[in-house]
């Protein structure tokens, strides 16, 4: 069931209906079944898979708030085992079996090649597996007490707006919301609503209308010469943003509606003037994850400069393998990495006063080192994202030949960099979703809604699909 | 909870008034729309005042392989790229109940349409008659419950089709916008065309019956309003795996029908196939190659127009 169907709308009306409808204690009760039956929806056989990684995590959360010396690390080591593995398995089966089949064959070992398996990846599995690890890791570390609530355990993993794709939440921000009533407040749902409108616009309007172009160029890249490489991969970088971001809005909207706080997971990363702060702007609760568990746990930049760009790579290529069992992602992980310790070599400031123009020429720098990493992500083969670069980099001689896009893909490009500069490079730096609380008057709320709504139903691409880090 | 739902219900009417009002001046501008693949082609075509002798619909094939000039005088092309048969049909149904069917129509079926999935989506490409004609009502109806609601909406029919509507209006259709659009020469076409047809040695999915079943309504359409139908399927630079059989498939079904079928594929013209010096890609022309394929078509027809003693009223 995605966000962007209307099956997603009568299953979110009912559901916050009841939700309402119902008296606060039975409400986990409603949200878990909701959501079990919102993750049935994709493979109704691999909810055995998460109750079971829920069940390990619970047990072992409890466990390890009892236990004492070496005891607690056997329950941490059983929990991330079970959580790591099952990702593992899922995940990255074919990939290490297609690689150690290769190195097989290279070494001239061929007795027998390692079998290939037909696996369908859960859906969201490497959100919930973070987020669930997170707990654990928290209650080993002495940061939050252990659930005794297996249901309301069960719905921090599984809570369905942050199911599939996240923002990966922390237990200290989301167990206790659990626990607390909510009530209906008209302006806070007002507000939920108008985000998730906005982010639905995003997905819809913007990035899905894009990712028709880039689909067209990428899947045919042969065909196309460096200019036009070069647009889809601007082209790219709106959709990834809008597709992913409106996601986050939807999630964090629908939250907001039933009274839950999840976290901002973007902060218009593209005004980023280095990739240090791209990071944190991008993603955040991926990239604050990855720094607290695996930065932090590998040492950080505590021991010196060069364990800290190496706890940088293996942070940002283990992240990039987080996204995808693939070279591609393997190497967009290892260039932000290699971009993130050469500004920390070059001693990069991220706030360092500097003039306007100065500013926006960091700013372009940055976006287009993040575009490179972007022709990595997007592209399928390791191949074809080495011919779009150097089509772009290296061939200047035949830059401008080929197919240019029509005014049907220019003009939806410069309409969604328009509206996103307009609406979160302007309005939402300096504003938030709050000054369209209907407290402050119906007439803004009312207006933008009706307008998102029109741009939906007029610019919305329906056969859209899914979005792009659902298969993550 | 009264406050909600009073501001849920003002917005809902204010966003229905909108998509009224705002739809009634889409509609007009839709209507005056000249040429372009979003709906000018068809309302161009159902403003004339006299039909064609001859009309040639398809897709992309029809759009870049065939010349209507070649074919009797006033001859139009009513190509959209990328449809299948459940839009040919769906279009049929509304040039029917808008009376503007030709004395003989020619109907290209694009035999890769029975090696993909099903696509019975391609229908909603004519939401605009939605509210105007049963048959696409129900074919857009049949997709689900979600179409339904959409549809709904008064300006949903307009999705995708504003940048189009803004374009004809600033920039009113030409000659060449009116179904045909040959595509010249180019130093890429060879490279194109053997990479394209790399393509054509993708195995083959289930075979898709679906459009048999829209071909068979097609015919009937066309039998009851005494409309001389001829299909053809056009030459491949390189014939795919998956052709015979779709071929025969459609065939069996034409022939019950009672309709001649000129398979290009089967027998190809002339020095078309293999030489990429006519070729776009792997199934399109460049200006080259389309005199070639129009004017074996074009003799064929009017043989056949001929033997039904079309000419001879004419």
């Amino acid at each position: 069931m995605l966000f962007n169907s209307l099956s997603f709308l009568v299953f979110f009306v009912v559901v916050t209906g009841l939700y309402y409808a119902l008296p606060h204690r039975w409400r986990w009760l409603l949200l878990l079944l909701a959501s079990c039956g919102f993750y049935m929806a994709f493979v109704p056989a691999y909810l055995l898979i998460l109750l079971a990684t829920i069940g390990v995590d619970y047990v072992a959360g409890i466990q390890i708030e009892r236990a004492t010396g070496r005891r607690r690390q056997l329950y941490l080591v059983l929990s991330l085992v079970a959580n790591l593995g099952t990702l593992a398995f899922f995940k990255y089966y074919n990939f290490f079996t297609a690689n150690a089949n290769a190195l097989l064959h290279g070494l001239h070992l061929t007795t027998g090649a390692i079998p290939y398996l037909h696996i369908i990846l859960p859906l969201g599995l490497s959100f919930h597996t973070f987020q669930a690890m997170s707990y654990t890791i928290e209650v080993y570390r002495g940061n939050y007490p252990a659930e005794r609530h297996l249901g309301i355990y069960a719905l921090y993993v599984m809570f369905y707006p942050q199911l599939v794709a996240g923002p990966i939440e922390r237990p200290q921000q989301m167990l206790p919301q659990f626990h607390e009533e909510k009530y209906f407040v008209f302006e806070r749902v007002v507000i939920g609503l108008q985000r998730m409108l906005w982010g639905l616009f995003k997905k819809v309007a913007v990035g899905d209308l894009l990712g028709q172009y880039v689909n067209s160029v990428y899947d045919n890249y042969p065909m196309h010469t460096g200019l036009a490489l070069l647009l889809a991969t601007y082209a790219f970088a709106i959709q990834i943003y809008c597709d992913f971001s409106g996601y986050s809005d939807i999630a964090i909207g629908a939250g907001q509606v039933m009274g839950f706080k999840l976290m901002e997971n973007f902060r218009t990363p593209y005004f980023s003037k280095s990739v240090t702060e791209f990071w944190r702007r991008w993603h955040i609760s991926l990239s604050t994850w990855l720094r607290d568990y695996l930065y932090v746990s590998l040492g950080g930049s505590r021991n010196g400069r060069w364990l800290t760009y190496r706890n940088l790579m293996l942070t940002m290529l283990l992240g990039g393998l987080w996204h995808g069992a693939s070279w591609n992602f393997v190497v967009w992980g290892g260039l932000n990495g290699l971009y993130l310790s050469g500004e920390k070599l070059l001693g990069v400031r991220m706030n360092a006063p500097q003039s306007w123009p100065v500013r926006l020429l960091r700013m372009v720098f940055t976006f287009h080192l993040i575009c490179l990493t972007w022709v990595f992500f997007r592209a399928t083969t390791f191949e074809q994202a080495l011919y779009i670069v150097q089509q772009i980099v290296a061939a200047p001689a035949t830059f401008f030949h080929g197919t240019l896009p029509a005014l049907n893909v220019w003009v939806p490009l410069v309409f969604a960099i328009g509206v996103l500069l307009l609406v979160e490079g302007g309005y939402l730096r300096h504003r938030s979703f709050g000054y369209l609380s209907p407290q402050l008057g119906w007439q803004r709320p009312l207006a933008v809604s009706l307008v998102l709504s029109v741009l939906i139903i007029c610019f919305g691409v329906s056969s859209g699909g899914q979005f792009i880090y659902f298969q993550f | 909870m009264r406050k909600f739902i009073l501001f849920i219900g003002l917005f809902m009417l204010l966003l229905l008034a909108t998509d009224r009002g705002s739809s009634w001046v889409l509609k007009k501008a839709y209507l005056s729309m000249r040429g372009g693949q979003s709906g000018g082609q068809i309302t161009t075509y159902l403003a004339r005042s006299r039909v064609p002798p001859v009309l040639i619909m398809g897709n992309s094939r029809v759009a870049l392989n065939i010349d209507p000039a070649i074919f009797p005088a006033g001859s139009a092309n009513l190509a959209h790229y990328g449809t299948g048969q459940v839009f040919a049909t769906g279009l049929l149904h509304i040039l029917q109940q808008a009376h503007k069917l030709p004395p003989t129509l020619v109907l290209h079926l694009d035999l890769d349409e029975y090696a993909q999935p099903a696509r019975p989506e391609e229908i909603s490409q004519l939401s605009f008659y939605y509210r105007d004609n049963p048959y696409v009502a129900a074919q857009i109806n049949a997709l689900g419950w979600a179409e339904r609601l959409k549809n709904q909406s008064a300006l949903y029919c307009y999705n995708s089709r504003i940048l189009s509507l803004a374009k004809a209006w600033l920039r009113p259709g030409t000659s060449t916008d009116f179904g045909f659009e040959p595509v010249p020469p180019d130093p890429q076409d060879s490279l194109r065309t053997v990479y394209s047809s790399q393509r054509l040695n993708v195995q083959a999915g289930r075979f898709n019956r679906a459009p048999l079943e829209a071909l068979r309504k097609f015919v009937a359409v066309c039998r009851a309003e005494h409309v001389q139908l001829v299909c053809f399927t056009a030459t491949y630079y390189r014939s795919p795996p998956y052709a015979a059989r779709a071929a025969a498939a459609v065939d069996s079904v034409l022939r019950a029908g009672g309709v001649p079928y000129l398979n290009y594929d089967l027998h190809p013209v002339p020095g078309l196939q293999g030489s990429t010096r006519y070729w776009h890609d792997v199934t399109h022309l460049n200006t080259l190659g389309v005199p070639l394929q129009s004017q074996a078509l074009a003799q064929q027809v009017a043989e056949l127009r001929a033997r039904s003693g079309q000419l001879a009223q004419r």
